[in-house]
C-alpha cells in the first residue's frame, strides 16, 4: 500500500480542541491509534494524534504503545508536529521535535518496565530547549521512518502536556 | 570567576507565580529554562533558580530536561543537585533543600536504550521518593546547585518542570 496519513479521533477536522484557561494549569492532548492486521505502519506514515491550542507551552509527555515489533525489530518513528501556520519559533513542521527515536524495540528496561512495550517521555527540543511555544493551534504527529519487522499490530499512544500562559 | 546565582526568566523578582483558580485536584506546572553559554559556563558553587511555586503548593512530581551539557568524553562530571530555597515559612519542608528534588549524581546526558536517545532526563526524586508528595507553606524557589563543574564543553540549555497541586 502507498504511505497513508492515519488521523485518530482527537485529531480529526471538528473535533473540539481544549481552549487553555491560562497560567500553570497543566492540560493534557491525547490520541490513540490501533495498528490492525490488515493496516499495518509503512514508512512514511503519519498518525496525527491530538491538537493542541493556540499559545501552548508544551511540558512534557509520553508516548506509549504495546510491543508493537518482535524479532529482529526494524520498527522506527520520529515524533514531533505539523506546521501550524504561524510564524513563530516553533510554528514550522518538526517531525522529529518531541524525539528521533530509533529503532523502538519495545523491550524490557530493567527498574523502569519490567514488561515489553512501548514508553518514551517525550523529548527532542525539550531537552535541547526547554519548554516549547506554538502560536497556533498546533497537530502532534509521529512519522513512521521504518516499518516493523515482525508482528506489528497493536495500539500506540501519544499524550501532551502543556500550559497556556 | 567567582559561585554566582543565575536566575531564570520565571524565577525572576516580578515575574508573576501562578495562583490556581480553584484546589484540589487541578494539576499546576512551573518551569524555568537556563541556557548555558560557553562565556559563563557552570561551576560549582553556582546556584540556579529556576521558577517557583505558590504557596500551599503540594509538589506531585516534574522533571529536568537538558542538552548533552557534559560532552560524552567518558570522563563526564558535571554534577548537579535540585531542590528549593528556604521560603521563611516553619513548615516540614519550608528550610532549604538542596537536594530535595535529587542528588542527581554526574548528569552524563548520553542516553538510555529504549528510553532516551540522547540528553538529560530526569524525573524529580528525592523527597517525593523519601515521603511521597510535600507541602511548602509559602512560596518558594526551586533551585540547582552545581556541585562539579562540566568536564568538556559545558554549553547547552536545562530546565526544571516541577508539578504541583494546590489543595
Amino acid at each position: 500500500m502507498t504511505a497513508e496519513v492515519i488521523i485518530t479521533t482527537r485529531a480529526a477536522a471538528g473535533f473540539p480542541v481544549f481552549q487553555g484557561i491560562g497560567s500553570g494549569v497543566v492540560q493534557a492532548a491525547y490520541g490513540v491509534t490501533e495498528i490492525a492486521s490488515g493496516n499495518l505502519l509503512e514508512a512514511n506514515d503519519i498518525i496525527k494524534f491530538c491538537k493542541v491550542p493556540a499559545g501552548a507551552t508544551i511540558i512534557g509527555g509520553w508516548i506509549y504503545g504495546d510491543d508493537i515489533d518482535t524479532g529482529t525489530e526494524t520498527l522506527d518513528i520520529d515524533i514531533g508536529w505539523a506546521a501550524n501556520g504561524g510564524t513563530g519559533t516553533w510554528d514550522a513542521v518538526d517531525t522529529d521535535g518531541f524525539g528521533n527515536l530509533g529503532t523502538i524495540t519495545g523491550d524490557a528496561i530493567t527498574d523502569l518496565k519490567p514488561v515489553a512495550g512501548i514508553i518514551y517521555p517525550l523529548q527532542g527540543l525539550l531537552l535541547a530547549d526547554g519548554p516549547i511555544t506554538f502560536t497556533r493551534e498546533t497537530t502532534i504527529t509521529a512519522i513512521v521512518n521504518t516499518a516493523a519487522a515482525g508482528g506489528a499490530v497493536g495500539t500506540l499512544s501519544m499524550v501532551v502536556f502543556y500550559l497556556v500562559d | 570567576m567567582a559561585a554566582e546565582v543565575i536566575v531564570a526568566t520565571r524565577a525572576a523578582d516580578g515575574f508573576p507565580v501562578f495562583q490556581p483558580p480553584e484546589g484540589g485536584g487541578v494539576l499546576c506546572a512551573a518551569y524555568g529554562t537556563v541556557e548555558i553559554a560557553a562565556g559563563n559556563l557552570l561551576e560549582a558553587g553556582d546556584v540556579i533558580e529556576f521558577c517557583k511555586v505558590p504557596a500551599r503548593a503540594v509538589i506531585v512530581g516534574g522533571w529536568v530536561y537538558g542538552d548533552t551539557i557534559d560532552a560524552d568524553t567518558g570522563s563526564e562530571a558535571l554534577n548537579i543537585d535540585f531542590g528549593w530555597l528556604a521560603n521563611g515559612g516553619s513548615g516540614t519542608y519550608d528550610a532549604a533543600n538542596a537536594t530535595g528534588l535529587g542528588d542527581m549524581g554526574v548528569l552524563v546526558g548520553t542516553g538510555i536504550t529504549g528510553l532516551i536517545i540522547t540528553g538529560i532526563f530526569r524525573p524529580a526524586q528525592g523527597q517525593l521518593m523519601a515521603v511521597g508528595p510535600f507541602q511548602f507553606t509559602k512560596e518558594t524557589t526551586f533551585v540547582g546547585t552545581v556541585n562539579v563543574a562540566a568536564d568538556t564543553t559545558g554549553t547547552g540549555t536545562l530546565t526544571l518542570v516541577v508539578l504541583y497541586l494546590v489543595p
